[in-house]
């Protein structure tokens, strides 16, 4: 390595992380007088009880729920976005952007014991990249060319190409660290037996009904947690969840019905939450066949959808509107002055000089919410001119349709990450336009973005980032592969009694720092 | 006695069959590729590859059929595609809390319908028969989601008496257990109360206009002897069969109520499987509730011969 650029430390996360804690607790000046208190149980009710626990395998935001508490990973986000050394305590970036040398935190163990060293760091990657384990995040781990221990606290991880996004692929599924003697012990059993490095140790899970976590009294970070006990419960069904957390079985609830958000913000007893967020939902158009072949109707797509009557009526008033690939709650996220506004004069304009009529099938998640979101999309595209057939599908058959290429227009969801190449490179880089499957679905090419893309993801300067991407977003409000609708919003609902939690913008609840009042 | 006992076991194993067969081709008839769906976007070609070949799904459809019969026969209803693990031990585990609410149910229902359809058979047109007549109507066209979201929202919501979810195991305190229990159980039970006791009392409406209850009178036994011991047995055949065959029923009926109060039986197993598609997982709870159900009728069918005593004799009936 010749040179080092970049030199991150963790040390200041911490205060940081508190004080934002107290911040987002409400009372800002109260609070700072309140000691932290401990002792206690969380209760935390979520949308789901998810199959299993484990990394490879993580995909849903409730099974990520799940896994923090007992698991953490070498990076993680911090309230403003970005990824930061979190069990790694620092970092070196080679000037190619392809060698990243991770220095660890000395004295981490894992709950069974055994220490987090650079050995159980490669012990982990190599599972992760082993394809018959079927890792989720298999595309990313195969980006790691070498990975090596340079001493018994640090590892060398040479990539294939410069990528500045390294430190938020360490922070998601990959970089989450699992007891290599429990998970070599029992491969299997390791999804329901998690063993981790966090603040929490695996107690019980009763299928569908509760998992149950308590504190680690050998957690590395001083003085932490607060509680004695945190329990998850998943309720699959909404209104179940919502009365639970009414009648005080529950602290916490995580992502409830928007329609239940605009209630408890009316409501004193209660703290609402909004993260920032990473990704977002729109309209995913197939280029490769009319109409979408055609910028015009596409155009007159993005300019017929009227999202603030949406953003009233369905979505009560909660999400933000979407101008971009990239969510609120990112480093690069800035406004787009061209993304199209709603004009449906423009688009009947637009439509009559395409001259042929336009019809297609919009694909849509059978579950209610977007039933009434894609039905009333097919009202508004109507009022301009275009008839629009709805077909409803599973949500593994909508992605199936879509990686492999087989729809017209989707209504689609990106969950997002914190790092604005993982937002745009597997979506709209022409190297997978006609590959199958893959994530740019509608075979959308454009030099230009495919310059930029390579430019972003070699360049580690922020502010010249954040310039990069404002050109993406730019370019991409002209073409519109995508119309956008709303940036994804999870929501936190909590109790008043509930303090210190960071409210970090990809909506995960860490459960280190809070305690009870 | 015999003869009826081995023709209703042929009677089962035919249903049974039929059964393994619609199962089977739940998942096997599924538009699309099965390998396809589960892996979802993880879908390279090669692991899609492997994964027909683990299902056996690059074979062709009876021989797959025979192939997975055969697993089934031996206990092996399949694996979970997520957790990996056997189907067959996770409904088992989930089984006991269906079951229990299952039984409280009937039994609560039971408690409530017998007494009252006595008394309204035996004060047929008094207040309290018409009251029963009212309170049955309502009850019957009512389903149990509302029924169960009203008491929610009474009795967990506003007066903080019971919880709302939740479900405390009879290993960890009986009294917790029952807590837990109540509002799930209430809320199916009061829908089949109508049923049994409309059936009950008019059953006992007529077996209380026979010679023998006359004559019984007539001996100057008490009323509540003759309603209890002479009246009941005979006036109870239909509410026996139509209590089995609620046993499958309820099953269905578990898998709302087991939503609405978030407990983790089979039911709610079995929407959880449709929502993070184990197809292999839904077929598996599909068959199992199915030979359940079909066994259950057979047993009721004992019952009744057993109550019954005119059916224990081969021939005559």
């Amino acid at each position: 390595m010749t040179s080092l650029r970049a030199k991150v430390t963790a040390r200041r996360l911490i205060p940081a992380a508190l004080t934002a804690a107290l911040l987002a607790g409400g009372l800002a000046m109260s609070a700072m007088a309140q000691e932290p208190k401990r002792g206690g149980t969380l209760t935390v009710g979520l949308a789901q009880d998810p199959p299993i626990v484990d990394p490879i395998r993580t995909g849903s935001f409730t099974e990520r729920q799940f896994a923090t508490g007992i698991y953490e990973s070498l990076f993680d986000i911090d309230e403003k976005g970005q990824a930061v050394p979190f069990l790694a305590e620092s970092f070196t970036v080679s000037d190619d952007v392809k060698t990243y040398r991770v220095k660890l935190r000395p004295n981490v163990k894992f709950h069974d014991g055994t220490p987090l060293d650079a050995a159980a760091v490669i012990a982990n990657f190599d599972r992760t990249r082993n394809p018959a384990n079927g890792c989720r995040c298999l595309s990313f781990v195969q980006e790691i060319v070498e990975l090596k221990a340079i001493d018994p606290l640090t590892v060398e991880f040479v990539l294939k190409a410069p990528n500045a996004a390294f430190p938020t692929i360490l922070a998601d599924a990959p970089g989450i660290m699992v007891s290599p003697t429990a998970f070599k012990a029992d491969p299997k059993g390791i999804s329901t037996n998690p063993v981790g490095t966090g603040p929490f140790k695996f107690v019980e899970w009763i299928r569908g009904s509760r998992f149950v976590m308590t504190r680690n009294t050998d957690y590395w970070r001083p003085g932490l947690p607060y509680l004695d006990q945190v329990v998850l419960r998943g309720i699959q069904n909404t209104e179940t969840l919502q009365a639970a957390f009414l009648s005080g079985q529950t602290d916490i609830i995580m992502q409830p019905s928007f329609q239940f958000v605009a209630q408890m913000k009316k409501d004193k007893k209660f703290v609402v939450l909004q993260p920032g967020g990473f990704g977002y939902d729109g309209v995913y158009m197939n280029l490769s066949e009319a109409p979408f072949n055609d910028q015009r109707v596409r155009q007159a797509i993005a300019q017929s959808m009227d999202r603030e009557l949406l953003l009233k009526t369905l979505m009560f008033g909660i999400p933000r509107l979407g101008y971009s690939p990239f969510g609120p709650g990112m480093a690069v996220s800035q406004p787009v002055p061209n993304y199209p506004k709603y004009d449906p004069a423009k688009a009947k304009e637009l439509l009559a000089a395409y001259g042929k009529p336009v019809a297609f099938t919009l694909q849509y998640n059978n579950s209610p919410g977007s039933q009434r979101l894609a039905q009333s999309l097919q009202e508004m595209w109507g009022q301009v001119g275009m008839k629009v057939e709805l077909q409803p599908a599973d949500q593994n058959r909508l992605v199936q349709n879509m990686s492999s290429k087989q729809f017209v227009a989707s209504l689609y969801r990106f969950t997002g990450r914190a790092d604005p190449h993982i937002n745009t490179h597997p979506f709209f880089h022409s190297q997978f336009a006609d590959v199958t499957p893959s994530s740019n679905y509608g075979h959308y090419k454009n030099p230009k973005i495919d310059e930029l893309l390579e430019k972003g993801v070699a360049t580690i300067d922020p502010a010249k980032r954040k310039e990069i991407y404002a050109e993406v977003s730019k370019i991409l409000a002209e073409d519109l592969p995508y119309a956008y609708l709303f940036y994804v919003t999870d929501t936190i609902v909590m109790s008043k009694r509930v303090k210190g939690l960071v409210e970090v913008p990809d909506g995960l609840v860490r459960f280190g720092s809070i305690w009870l009042q | 006695m015999l003869t009826r006992l081995l023709w209703g076991v042929a009677g089962v194993a035919g249903t049974l069959l039929a059964v393994s067969v619609v199962s089977f081709l739940l998942v096997a008839l599924l538009p699309g590729d099965l390998a396809l769906l589960v892996l979802a976007d993880a879908a390279t070609p090669e692991r899609v590859a492997a994964l027909r070949a683990q299902l056996g799904l690059d074979q062709p459809l009876p021989v797959r059929y025979v192939h997975w019969l055969g697993n089934v026969l031996s206990g092996n209803l399949g694996y979970a595609i997520h957790s990996g693990e056997s189907t067959l031990d996770v409904i088992l585990s989930r089984l006991p809390v269906t079951l229990e609410l299952i039984f409280l149910t009937q039994l609560l229902a039971l408690g409530i319908a017998i007494p009252l359809g006595i008394w309204s058979a035996y004060r047929r047109g008094s207040a309290v028969d018409t009251a029963t007549l009212v309170g049955c109507l309502c009850l019957l066209s009512t389903p149990a989601f509302v029924i169960g979201l009203v008491l929610i929202y009474l009795f967990a919501l506003n007066l903080q008496w019971l919880p709302a979810t939740g479900f405390v195991s009879l290993g960890e305190g009986i009294g917790g257990n029952l807590e837990s229990m109540v509002l799930p159980v209430v809320s199916l039970a009061l829908i089949e109360v109508p049923v049994y006791l409309r059936l009950l009392r008019s059953e006992m409406i007529g077996t209380l206009q026979q010679n023998f209850i006359a004559l019984a009178r007539g001996m100057g036994l008490p009323t509540w002897r003759i309603l209890l011991e002479n009246a009941l047995r005979p006036s109870s055949l239909n509410l026996i069969t139509v209590v089995g065959i609620n046993m499958g029923r309820l099953m269905g009926g578990a898998i709302i109520v087991e939503q609405m109060f978030a407990l983790p039986g089979v039911g709610q197993l079995l929407v959880e499987s449709i929502y993070q598609q184990e197809y292999l997982m839904t077929q598996g709870i599909v068959l199992f509730v199915a030979t359940m159900f079909i066994v259950i009728n057979l047993l009721t069918d004992l019952v009744y011969a057993l109550v019954d005593p005119r059916l224990q004799r081969d021939g005559e009936h």
